[in-house]
């Protein structure tokens, strides 16, 4: 049996619309529940959450073992790549006692209601789900033979407080005797494999049609683990399925994942491979900016993007308002000097529709990115090569991907 | 992001929820279907509807002229839901996106037993 411990926590994402209980622990032991093995689910629940939970356990056919909790913990994000608002039951979090366990394998994610639980099992995998504090598994009384950690470069360049995956890869193998493999997911361009033994590989990342990326990297840690301590795949193997998998989640939101599906050519998403490191293009960002539901979306796009590393010039940044001589010539320089065209083209502002014109007359690519189109409105746009995306997270990874071939 | 009006329903995310009695009647909204039944989704037109039940303590979708499960539910509410359920409420789920195995459905109450 396959042990998960994690969170069972409600979830609410307005763009797209998505309701309802997952939380990691939850949503990796349905990921996987149909790969074969029996897995147990281990969460922290509320009494007024007994019930879903329990419902949730017999859906997937996973065993399940609840821990008391006096919180209710819900997860609101905008859109799939928003920081969530979390909302709590008590303010500060009421934390619960320490949990503990003793199995072959766990897969442990780091949860809000209490301290890293103490393991002791042949196979730890450990995802230290915290972007602010994380913590780690092998700075406890755990015993662990193999462990293999899993988690965002943001998020370890903050715990180990180094500024590279080199430093940091070096710096959690110097603190940890037990730490067998190393993953650092670093979003739409995949993640970096390190080994005990000073082994490197860099995992690549799917081409999708959509992108829905809450809880994508709960799937890439579930896979991983069953491939890696259940299967005994090797890590590079196991990362590039769970790798697969994630797409797979991404693309559809579909659970349980079909694992006979990872070994078939059903799933045949073109492989992303650009580094973050080498990574350095230009993003023109096209949009109004003349209401405050204008601005915020400009803003929230070039967050977005600068995240992933890339250049943006944004005529509202870069430019802002003026003369219009003096306006349009400066813009359409960057737009020259713009490797690719984002446009959010939300009613038809003219001014982008303009700067659509011109990117593709100057063979630029173009994103855009518009939400309620019409077929008939859409006919020059999609006819001269533009890719066209009505949800926003898949619209930015688009943005990135395209900008890279 | 979320809120209630003063009529006590929330309208954050897929299923709208009323506080007030008629709370039963008052459940609807997007669901995706959880391990659809592909050899009939595949087939099924768009605006398709189905009987949604209890079956074993899991909501599931019933395709109407076979009876066959084709599917399950698993919306934010489930509790609530089920307590209708078991009430005698009847609910229909109206099939209105499909994406390969991606299915959504409109869920509505049709009355009581």
């Amino acid at each position: 049996m396959i042990h998960v411990i994690g969170g069972f926590y409600n979830e609410l994402c307005l763009y797209p619309q998505w309701h309802y209980n997952f939380g990691s622990g939850a949503r990796a032991a349905a990921a996987i529940a149909e790969f074969g093995d029996k897995i147990c689910l281990h969460s922290y629940v509320h009494k007024n959450k007994e019930q879903e939970f329990e419902y949730f356990s017999k859906l997937y056919k996973i065993d399940s073992k609840m821990i008391q909790s006096s919180e209710i913990i819900n997860f609101e994000y905008y859109h799939s790549l928003s920081k969530p608002n979390i909302y709590t039951l008590n303010t500060p979090i009421i934390k619960q006692e320490t949990y503990s366990l003793n199995e072959d394998i766990i897969i442990c994610y780091g949860m809000m209601e209490a301290d890293n639980p103490i393991l002791n099992a042949d196979y730890v995998i450990f995802d230290p789900q915290s972007e602010s504090s994380p913590s780690m598994i092998f700075e406890n009384d755990s015993n662990i033979n193999h462990l293999a950690v899993i988690l965002n470069v943001e998020e370890a360049k903050r715990f180990t407080k180094q500024d590279n995956i080199d430093n940091i890869a070096k710096y959690l193998f110097e603190h940890s005797d037990i730490l067998d493999v190393l993953i650092l997911k670093d979003g739409p361009f995949g993640a970096h494999l390190f080994t005990k033994d000073n082994g490197y590989s860099h995992i690549d990342s799917y081409e999708t049609n959509n992108i829905f990326k809450i809880g994508s990297g709960d799937i890439f840690v579930a896979v991983f683990s069953y491939l890696w301590a259940k299967d005994k795949l090797t890590p590079f193997e196991a990362a590039q399925k769970a790798s697969l998998a994630t797409a797979y989640y991404c693309n559809t939101k579909i659970l349980p994942i079909g694992k006979e599906m990872l070994y078939s050519d059903e799933l045949n998403f073109s492989k992303i491979k650009i580094h973050k490191e080498k990574f350095n293009k230009t993003i023109y960002l096209a949009g109004p900016f003349f209401s405050m539901a204008d601005r915020w979306l400009i803003e929230e796009a070039k967050v977005q993007l600068e995240k992933f590393g890339a250049n943006v010039f944004s005529p509202l940044h870069e430019v802002g308002f003026g003369e219009a001589s003096f306006v349009a010539k400066e813009d359409l320089t960057g737009l020259d000097n713009a490797d690719i065209l984002y446009a959010v083209l939300n009613n038809y502002d003219p001014g982008t529709v303009f700067e659509i014109g011109y990117a593709i007359s100057k063979k630029i690519p173009v994103v855009i990115f518009i939400e309620n189109e019409t077929a008939i409105n859409m006919t020059m746009f999609e006819g001269s090569g533009c890719m066209i995306e009505n949800d926003f997270s898949s619209s930015v990874y688009k943005v990135i991907w395209e900008s890279s071939k | 992001m979320s809120g209630s009006s003063s009529s006590g329903r929330s309208y954050m995310g897929g299923l709208s929820i009323s506080d007030e009695p008629e709370e039963c009647m008052e459940i609807k909204g997007s669901v995706r279907v959880v391990s659809p039944t592909m050899t009939y989704f595949s087939t099924v037109l768009i605006n398709t509807t189905l009987e949604v039940v209890l079956s074993d303590a899991i909501v599931v979708l019933l395709n109407h002229e076979t009876g066959d499960e084709v599917g399950s539910l698993n919306p934010s509410n489930i509790t609530k839901l089920k307590e209708c359920l078991e009430q005698g409420y009847k609910y229909e789920a109206n099939i209105y996106n499909k994406d390969g195995a991606s299915i959504d459905v409109q869920l509505t109450c049709i009355g009581k037993k």
